[in-house]
C-alpha cells in the first residue's frame, strides 16, 4: 500500500472510521459477539514399554480418554467470560522405578496393577473491556483427582498501543495444590503433602505489517513445598535396601521465555506459525521448544494444519537412571521426565466448516528419544515415552 | 435506496450465506428508515422539523456521520454542502425548464453547513426551511456497513453493491479480484472500462444519473451549492476506489463539483480513479 | 544468561520495523489461523499433556492450575 500524504484523505478517512461499526471487528479490542460452545474428546494411548528395556509390572503403559467442554460467550457490553471443563479418565500402568540390568544398562520397572483414576478441571476466565485497548482478566479453577486437588487464580493485563501496533501483557497466576497419595499395591512416600506455585509473566506483541505479527514473553515461576513423585523410587546400589524414595528439593524456580511468529501467505492461502521456547531452572533442567506449522487453508470451508514439534532438556542435576551411592543433599530421581532427552511431534488437524459448526479431527504422534536431544546423552533412561493422540472436535456458535 | 442492490457472497452453505444476507440487508433498510427523508418520523426528518425553532439530539451514529459530512464540507472547500437538497425545490429535471433566477437565489439562502448548529450532540437548523439529507453519501455509508455485517457474520469472499456504490468483501475464493465494469456515461449499457477490485470501496459519480438538456445543453443533478446552478465542465464521470466505499463516493462526487479542477482534487487525493471527460477521453490513475 | 535473554527479546522486537497497518487492511491478521491459539481448547488439551511428559512447562500466561500427573 503506497505512502498516503493527501490530509484531505486523512481527514475524510478518519472521519468516516469514526462511525460506529466501520473500522471492524478485527481492530478494537471488544467482548466476544456471540456464544459458541464446544465439546472436544480425545484418546491417547501410549506405546508399550519395549521389552529390552522392561524390567516387571505391566509393559502397557497410560491410556487417556478425555472430554473438554467449553464456553466462550459474551456476558455484557463489556466483558465476556470463558469456561472449561476437562473430564479425564486414565488407566494402565505408569514408571515406578530404574533398576541396572544386564551389563549395567538400566531397565524400567513398571508398577503392576492397573492404575484408573478419573480427574476433574474446571476453569473460568473472566474478560473485562476496560476501552478498545485495554482488556483485564481475571481467572479462577479448581481441579480434582483421586490423590490431588488444586485451586488456582490469576490476573492478566492487556493494553495495546494502536500507533505502535504493540501490545503489552503482563500477570500473575497463584496455584495451591494438596495432594493424598493413594496407597496401592506401590507404597507411597507421603500421607498428605502441599505444594504451591507462583508465576509472573510480561509480553510484548507486536504486528509487524498487514500480514505478520510476533509475540514474545518472559515468564519466572516458583514452587515451594512437596514436589517429589510419591509414588516412584530410585535404585542405590550401595544400600541393603536399594530402592528409595523419590527426593526432590522443596522449591523450583523456572524461566521461560516464549516467541512466536505468525505470517500468513496470501498467494498459498495458508499461515506459517513459529514457536520457540527457552526453558531454564534451577535443577539445571534446560530446554528448548520449536515447533512450526502450517495452516492451509482449502477453498472456504477447510483446513488442514499440519505441525512440528522439536523438544530437548538436559538432566535435573539430582538424576541419575539408578545411583551407586546416596548424593550428600539426600536427593535423587530416576524420573525419565527429569532425564536429558529430546522428543519429535508430529501434529495433523483438519478442520470443516459447516454453517455454525466447527468440525476437527486432529491425530498428533509423539516419541521421546535420546537420539532426538540437542546434546549427546550418555544414558538413555529406559521409560521414555511414545504416544499417539486422536481428538474429535464440535463447536458451535449461537 | 434509489437502485438495484445486489449481494454477492461465497460462503460455507446456503444457511449461513442467507443469514449474511439477511443480516446485510437488514441493516441496509434500517439506514434508510433511520435518514430518510421521506418518512417524518425519521431522525432527519425530525431535524429539518425543527427548522428555525431548535436543536435535536442526536445519536452516536449520526453523531459521526454529521461529523463526516463536517469533514467533507471542509476537505471540498464547502461543495460537499448536506444543506443543499433544498435546491430540489426549484430544479426539476423531469420538466425539461430551467428554474428562474431569483427562486434559485431564495433557495441559496437557505443552504450553508457553517451555519448549521452543530456541537457534537445537537444538531439545529438556523432558518425555517433548511433541510439537511444524507443523499450525498447515504448509500456508500449504507454498502459499507452491509459489507461490515456480512464480514461479522463470517463472509470473507463476496461483495456488495448499492445502485453503483460497490463494497467489494474480499475477491473470489481463489483469490482472483472482481472485474468491475465502469458504465459508459452516454451509453449505458456498454462498460466503457474494468477495474479490478479485491478488496474495498469503488464509488461513481456522472453526469447522467439526473439530467436534462436545454437549449442543447446539458444540465445535471450535481449543483454547486454556492450558485446554486449545475455544474458545468466537470468530467462526464468520476470513478474512485478508497477502503471505504464511503470515502471513494465523497471522492468521486466532490471530484464532479469541482469541474476543471477535478483533477487536481482527485491528485491531492492520492486514491486510484478512473476520470471520463464528456469528450469519452479516460485518465485511469490505478 | 537470563540478562542475555531479555535484552534479546528487546531487542527483536524493537528491531522489527513496522509497516502501518490500516484497519481495513486487517483481514489476514484476524484469519483464526493466524491466532496465536487458533483453538484454544486444543492448546489447552496439548500444554496438559506436554506438562504431565516433560519437565518444561508454561510460557503463554499466568493462568492453569496443577495436576499430580504422572
Amino acid at each position: 500500500m503506497k505512502q498516503q500524504n493527501s490530509s484531505a484523505l486523512l481527514a475524510l478517512t478518519s472521519a468516516a472510521l469514526a462511525l460506529p461499526g466501520m473500522s471492524g471487528k478485527a481492530d478494537a479490542a471488544a467482548p466476544a459477539s456471540e456464544p459458541v460452545l464446544s465439546y472436544h474428546a480425545s484418546h491417547y494411548r501410549e506405546a508399550d514399554i519395549e521389552r529390552k528395556d522392561h524390567l516387571g509390572g505391566s509393559r502397557e503403559r497410560y491410556e487417556i480418554d478425555t472430554h473438554q467442554l467449553g464456553l466462550a460467550a459474551p456476558l455484557s457490553r463489556a466483558t465476556d467470560i470463558k469456561l472449561d471443563l476437562m473430564v479425564e479418565s486414565m488407566c494402565g500402568a505408569s514408571p515406578w522405578y530404574v533398576q541396572p540390568g544386564a551389563g549395567g544398562k538400566p531397565v524400567q520397572a513398571m508398577s503392576g496393577a492397573s492404575i484408573k483414576e478419573e480427574r476433574y478441571d474446571i476453569q473460568g476466565r473472566l474478560n473485562q473491556f476496560v476501552s478498545s485497548d485495554t482488556v483485564l482478566s481475571y481467572m479462577a479453577g479448581y481441579s480434582d483427582e483421586d490423590d490431588y486437588e488444586a485451586v488456582n487464580i490469576g490476573f492478566e493485563f492487556e493494553h495495546t498501543i494502536p500507533a505502535r501496533q504493540l501490545t503489552l501483557s503482563a500477570g500473575i497466576g497463584y496455584s495451591d495444590d494438596e495432594l493424598e497419595p493413594t496407597q496401592g499395591t506401590t507404597p507411597v512416600s507421603v500421607l498428605k503433602a502441599e505444594k504451591d506455585n507462583l508465576t509472573l509473566f510480561a509480553g510484548l506483541g507486536l504486528v509487524v505489517d498487514a500480514r505478520t505479527a510476533v509475540q514474545t514473553s518472559l515468564s519466572v515461576s516458583d514452587q515451594q513445598g512437596f514436589l517429589s513423585d510419591p509414588y516412584k523410587l530410585v535404585y542405590i546400589a550401595s544400600q541393603n535396601n536399594p530402592l528409595y524414595a523419590d527426593s526432590r528439593p522443596d522449591d523450583r524456580r523456572q524461566w521461560v521465555w516464549l516467541t512466536r511468529f505468525r505470517h500468513f501467505v496470501p498467494a498459498a492461502n495458508a499461515a506459517f506459525h513459529a514457536d520457540y521456547r527457552y526453558f531454564d531452572d534451577d535443577w539445571d533442567i534446560e530446554s528448548h521448544t520449536l515447533e512450526l506449522g502450517w495452516y492451509q487453508n482449502i477453498g472456504p470451508t477447510w483446513r488442514i494444519d499440519t505441525s512440528l514439534r522439536w523438544y530437548s532438556q538436559t538432566a535435573a542435576f539430582f538424576y541419575a537412571p539408578y545411583f551407586l551411592s546416596q548424593r550428600a543433599d539426600g536427593y535423587a530421581s530416576s524420573d525419565y521426565r527429569l532425564s536429558p532427552y529430546g522428543a519429535l511431534g508430529l501434529r495433523v488437524k483438519a478442520v470443516k466448516k459447516l454453517g455454525p459448526w466447527q468440525l476437527s479431527a486432529e491425530f498428533e504422534t509423539y516419541s521421546a528419544k535420546a537420539g532426538y536431544s540437542l546434546d549427546d546423552v550418555d544414558v538413555e533412561n529406559p521409560g521414555l515415552v511414545e504416544f499417539n493422540t486422536f481428538t474429535l472436535g464440535f463447536d458451535r456458535v449461537f | 435506496m434509489g437502485g438495484p442492490c445486489e449481494l454477492k457472497l461465497y460462503g460455507a452453505d446456503s444457511q449461513s450465506l442467507q443469514r449474511a444476507a439477511n443480516a446485510a440487508m437488514t441493516e441496509v433498510k434500517r439506514l434508510e428508515t433511520k435518514y430518510s427523508r421521506y418518512r417524518e418520523d425519521s431522525l432527519v426528518s425530525r431535524i429539518n422539523q425543527q427548522a428555525g425553532h431548535a436543536a435535536v439530539s442526536v445519536d452516536a451514529e449520526t453523531a459521526a456521520l454529521l461529523n463526516y459530512a463536517d469533514t467533507a464540507f471542509t476537505q471540498s472547500e464547502g461543495l460537499f454542502d448536506i444543506t443543499s437538497g433544498v435546491l430540489r425545490r426549484v430544479w426539476d429535471f423531469k420538466s425539461g425548464q430551467l428554474p428562474n433566477e431569483s427562486a434559485v437565489a431564495d433557495c441559496r439562502r437557505l443552504i450553508g453547513w457553517q451555519r448549521v448548529l452543530w456541537d457534537g450532540e445537537r444538531c439545529g437548523l438556523p432558518d425555517a426551511g433548511m433541510e439537511i439529507d444524507f443523499g450525498g453519501f447515504g448509500k456508500e455509508y449504507a454498502a459499507d456497513r452491509a459489507a461490515a455485517v456480512c464480514r461479522e457474520q463470517g463472509i470473507a469472499y463476496g461483495l456488495v453493491e448499492l445502485g453503483g456504490d460497490i463494497h467489494v468483501i474480499g475477491p473470489h475464493p481463489d483469490g482472483s479480484p472482481w472485474q468491475i465494469g465502469l458504465r459508459h456515461p452516454r451509453r449505458p449499457e456498454e462498460p466503457i472500462d474494468r477495474v479490478s477490485v479485491s478488496q474495498g470501496g469503488l464509488a461513481s459519480s456522472g453526469d447522467y444519473e439526473r439530467f436534462m438538456i436545454v437549449e442543447g445543453v446539458r444540465y445535471c443533478h450535481l449543483l454547486n451549492p454556492k450558485t446554486g446552478w449545475p455544474v458545468t465542465e466537470s468530467p462526464a464521470q468520476v470513478s474512485v476506489l478508497a477502503p471505504l466505499c464511503l470515502v471513494a463516493g465523497t471522492g468521486a462526487t466532490v471530484a464532479m463539483l469541482k469541474a476543471q479542477s477535478s483533477r487536481q482534487w482527485l491528485e491531492s487525493l492520492e486514491l486510484p480513479y478512473v476520470s471520463i471527460a464528456s469528450d469519452g477521453r479516460v485518465t485511469r490513475a490505478l | 544468561m537470563r540478562i542475555w535473554i531479555v535484552l534479546l527479546a528487546g531487542l527483536l522486537v524493537s528491531a522489527c520495523s513496522i509497516t502501518k497497518v490500516e484497519p481495513w487492511d486487517r483481514q489476514y491478521l484476524s484469519r483464526p489461523e493466524m491466532a496465536w491459539d487458533p483453538d484454544s481448547t486444543t492448546a489447552a488439551y496439548r500444554a496438559h499433556v506436554y506438562f504431565s511428559k516433560e519437565a518444561s512447562s508454561g510460557g503463554t500466561g499466568a493462568g492453569g492450575g496443577g495436576c499430580g500427573c504422572n
